[in-house]
């Protein structure tokens, strides 16, 4: 919607506490694979997590050319089952993605 | 010492001394509060990913900074008050983390790093952005 003004941005630490939010695992009802009630764990995905290949520690938000690897057309963040990111690097992925979005090196949304 | 990632972007209709202006204030606020300038970068003309305040395109500015949060937060305070400026970002960084991820990367041609500037003050030229 309406861009955001310089007062909007965020000062402090980035040590992404402040970033909680409800963030649940996969205790969703319904669609479990293995089932509804039996205990079968699938881990569906296998493939890899390109950071974790490369044991990269620190997603920089300043590099749009590696983030825009994960925003396709609509300027939506890639959902891991997707991008094969593991979860520790999709929090750092997120956030490196959304710090860029607040200063305009990628976009909120695309049309 | 901690440090700090700031970035402004300045409105693109200005003429250039004009945003060397604004940033010699910031610098001379920053060096006042006890801060260091280990990087500043000027990117230049750079289009948006979206409209602010009606601009396309805005000139960014980029400091990498090391000292005090007091010299970030005076920085940002002056920041806030001018309207020139569209919009920042300031952001603690942890250094090792920071110089990893940029050695890993390419150096990109079209940034313009400004050590020419600091003469004295700039610690490091720690390898290109």
């Amino acid at each position: 919607m309406g861009a955001h003004g310089s007062r909007e941005s965020s000062h402090g630490p980035s040590g992404g506490a402040h970033r909680g939010g409800g963030r649940s695992g996969s205790g969703r009802p319904g669609g479990r694979p293995g089932g509804g009630g039996r205990q079968r764990f699938v881990f569906r995905r296998r493939k890899f997590c390109k950071f974790c290949d490369e044991k990269i520690e620190y997603i920089d938000y300043k590099d749009v050319r590696l983030l825009q690897g994960f925003i396709p057309e609509r300027g939506k963040i890639l959902p891991r089952r997707i991008s094969g990111t593991c979860s520790k690097h999709q929090r750092l992925l997120m956030r490196a993605i959304k710090r860029a979005r607040m200063i305009a090196l990628l976009p909120f949304t695309a049309e | 010492m901690a440090h700090y990632e700031l970035i402004w972007i300045a409105v693109p209709t200005l003429p250039p001394e004009e945003v060397e202006r604004i940033g010699q204030g910031l610098e001379a606020a920053i060096k006042e509060m006890g801060g260091t300038l280990l990087k500043a970068e000027r990117w230049g003309k750079k289009r948006l990913a979206y409209k602010v305040r009606k601009h396309e395109e805005g000139y960014y500015t980029y400091y990498l900074i090391e000292g005090k949060s007091t010299a970030v937060d005076e920085a940002v305070r002056r920041i806030r008050m001018n309207d020139q400026i569209l919009k920042f970002l300031s952001v603690r960084v942890d250094l090792e983390a920071l110089t990893q991820a940029a050695s890993r990367r390419p150096p990109r041609e079209d940034r313009e790093p400004a050590a020419a500037r600091f003469p004295g003050e700039d610690e490091a030229a720690q390898g290109g952005y």
